[in-house]
């Protein structure tokens, strides 16, 4: 097995709020390994954009702080670097790329510019070194014309294409680890598959480390090689991506799974999850999916559940896992 | 069955506005031809799903169907009558048996008006019950989307995204409509709430016999929710037929490739080979010929140079594609 590149143990990111200080992520552990694709899967709210986002320590908000927990990267503890050394991280080991690309590029900037800025700062390449460089990023992730599509700004981009640039940008200093937070999400389905291709094509050849934060189960499917479920600020289950989608051992992702169009024959009406996501401020107290749960029992609202080891790589955080899967509710049908 | 909604060679442009420099030059002026020839019929309690990539037109269908926009040639049939070029009275008349439900759901709701205000606001303009009967019509609205009754007074603020769909559909159903016009009404909204709302449109389609067209990107919802389904590209269809049909045994290559990028949810999937290049064309500069020449993966000569193929009637579906034209097939055999 591969060595781990990332390492996140007992992650806790706090805010504070007029109400008090609430906890966003709840002690988060998990690994990246070199060459291996992560997906990060929950719905709004969950805290799998913020997880992200604290590794970079691009917290949205000065409120929002890690409180605890260690982030490994390379053997190093990165939660203890001060601004000026996780610049050094920020681009050069890790690289992250947004949902949105047109609000993470500069508009008055010319695409060609952007990426070569991140080379001049990192690597200290003089101006026209770094543009070359630029270029033949632009090749590397499929645009064409790349030394003519240098000066152009990102307006004159399609959708596809700018997150094709943010990409380029994100890999200009040749990060080990790539964050991609809902890539996709704003793309249609035919250039999404395009994306995805790509990601895959980066990691086959450059070896590259993906944790992919997004909604979408379809699209972890495809890509991922090991999937962690988080639900309002936990995660809740972890495990490889066939062992999870077909024989998940928590509620919540059953239910995800099961909630999908297309399990279900055409017409007829889905399992859904009752209710709806918790919002930070009213967290149920124990396991936080309990309310929703349909197979929750006084014990559930009472006990923090722990992430405990299921099968060799399958984590869960349901005390209930061991009935539920003897009951044949839960695990491979 | 009797037809809803009949549309025949409908279509919609939008000029752009012309610089001092354009009008000096007598440059002719440029055109978006959002819809460009669309004729189908919907029968009375059927669901037509609308689905192509952004830009190709849907939304603007949605709308026209609905006289929201002006409409450049064509004509839209509703219940026999004629929508397009009618007076304030008559559209009021229409507006009260055709509805829509938007994609955005706080955008489309009033933020200073409760969900009770919102809902009686509708009944007391359209007059559909006496004043008296307003409160318990509300009442039985919002039981019939599955809102608890005591959020009536609450604002959209105080509402989860898909409490603010249901109140959206709650109002376009407050004046009985016979269509529902739903535009992207579920992608802005959590998977486990997704399920939620789609369950819902099925209730009323199967318990009111409400006919309605659905229009999203996601093809897995459409096939989920839709008996006949219409592939738009560059503001044509270019498939339509039965939902099944197009889905296991797609004709066109635009919907081939469009069905082959749908993440799939299987636990061996992978990304799909046949994925199609580039991105729609712009529709300010739509190809002459078929206008999916450019990317179609099985282009012949007639594809560029001939007239955009009309659809041509194959049983359960209709294709416009020169593939299937019988013309065609006696010049190469």
């Amino acid at each position: 097995m591969n060595a781990k590149v990332l390492e996140v143990r007992d992650l806790e990111v706090t805010i504070e709020t007029p109400a008090g200080v609430l906890t966003a992520i709840d002690r988060a552990s998990f690994d990246l390994r070199k060459g291996e694709i992560l997906g990060l899967v929950g719905e709004s709210g969950s805290g799998k954009t913020l997880t992200g986002r604290a590794i970079m320590r691009l917290l949205p908000s000065k409120k929002m702080a890690i409180r605890s927990g260690t982030i490994h990267v390379n053997g190093e503890d990165i939660t203890r670097y001060d601004e000026s050394r996780m610049r050094g991280v920020r681009g050069r080991i890790i690289g992250m790329i947004f949902q949105n690309p047109s609000s993470h590029l500069d508009p008055v900037m010319t695409v060609g510019k952007q990426i070569a800025e991140s080379i001049k700062f990192h690597e200290g390449l003089s101006s026209k070194a770094s543009l070359l460089r630029a270029a033949e990023l632009l090749r590397q992730v499929d645009i064409p014309d790349p030394h003519i599509r240098l000066n152009s700004f990102s307006h004159e981009f399609s959708g596809g294409m700018r997150q094709r640039a943010m990409i380029a940008m994100a890999l200009a200093c040749r990060p080990k680890i790539l964050i991609a937070d809902e890539p996709t999400t704003a793309l249609d389905v035919t250039v999404q598959a395009q994306i995805l291709n790509l990601l895959l094509d980066l990691r086959q050849r450059r070896g590259l480390s993906i944790m992919l934060v997004t909604h979408d189960l379809g699209v972890v499917a495809q890509t991922c090689d090991t999937i962690a479920v988080m639900y309002a600020g936990r995660l809740v289950e972890r495990a490889t991506k066939k062992d999870l989608l077909s024989g998940p051992l928590h509620p919540y992702t059953k239910g995800l799974i099961a909630s999908q169009p297309g399990k279900t024959q055409p017409r007829q009406q889905l399992p859904s999850i009752s209710g709806q996501p918790p919002a930070l401020a009213s967290f149920p107290e124990g396991c936080r999916f309990h309310p929703r749960c349909e197979f929750s029992e006084a014990e559930c609202q009472a006990a923090v559940p722990a992430l405990e080891q299921a099968d060799r790589d399958h984590y869960t955080a349901c005390r209930r896992w061991h009935s539920l899967v003897q009951q044949k509710v839960l695990g491979a049908a | 069955m009797s037809n809803l909604l009949e549309i025949e060679n409908l279509k919609v442009h939008f000029p752009l506005p012309q610089g001092v420099v354009e009008l000096l030059t007598r440059k002719p002026r440029r055109v978006v031809k959002a819809v460009n020839g669309v004729s189908f019929k919907l029968g009375q309690g059927q669901t037509l799903g609308l689905v192509g990539e952004s830009g190709c037109g849907k939304t603007t269908l949605s709308r026209a169907m609905l006289g929201l926009v002006d409409v450049a040639g064509g004509s839209v049939r509703f219940d026999g009558q004629d929508v397009l070029g009618q007076d304030r009275a008559a559209r009021l008349a229409l507006r009260r048996r055709a509805q829509m439900v938007f994609q955005d759901p706080f955008a489309s709701l009033n933020p200073k008006m409760s969900v009770g205000g919102t809902l009686a606001e509708v009944l007391k303009f359209h007059r559909m019950c006496p004043p008296r009967e307003v409160p318990a019509r509300v009442a039985e609205l919002m039981q019939m989307v599955g809102l608890p009754h005591e959020l009536s007074d609450h604002k959209p603020s105080e509402l989860s995204g898909g409490q603010c769909q249901r109140v959206g559909v709650a109002r376009a159903l407050a004046v009985s409509p016979d269509l529902l016009v739903a535009d992207e009404s579920v992608s802005a909204l959590d998977v486990s709430i997704q399920a939620q709302i789609l369950n819902l449109f099925l209730n009323l389609q199967q318990e009111m016999g409400l006919t309605m067209v659905f229009i999203a990107h996601d093809l897995g919802v459409v096939w989920h929710l839709c008996q006949t389904i219409a592939v738009m590209y560059l503001g044509r269809i270019v498939e339509i037929g039965a939902a099944n049909e197009i889905f296991q045994n797609p004709r066109h290559p635009y919907t081939r490739a469009l069905i082959s990028a749908i993440p799939k949810m299987h636990p061996e999937a992978s990304l799909s080979a046949d994925l199609l290049s580039g991105e729609p064309p712009s529709p300010l500069d739509i190809p002459g010929g078929c206008a999916f020449h450019p990317r179609c993966p099985r282009i012949m000569t007639r594809c560029r140079s001939g007239p955009p193929p009309e659809l041509i009637n194959m049983g359960p579906v209709q294709v416009a594609c020169y593939l299937y034209d019988t013309e065609q097939r006696k010049t190469i055999t």
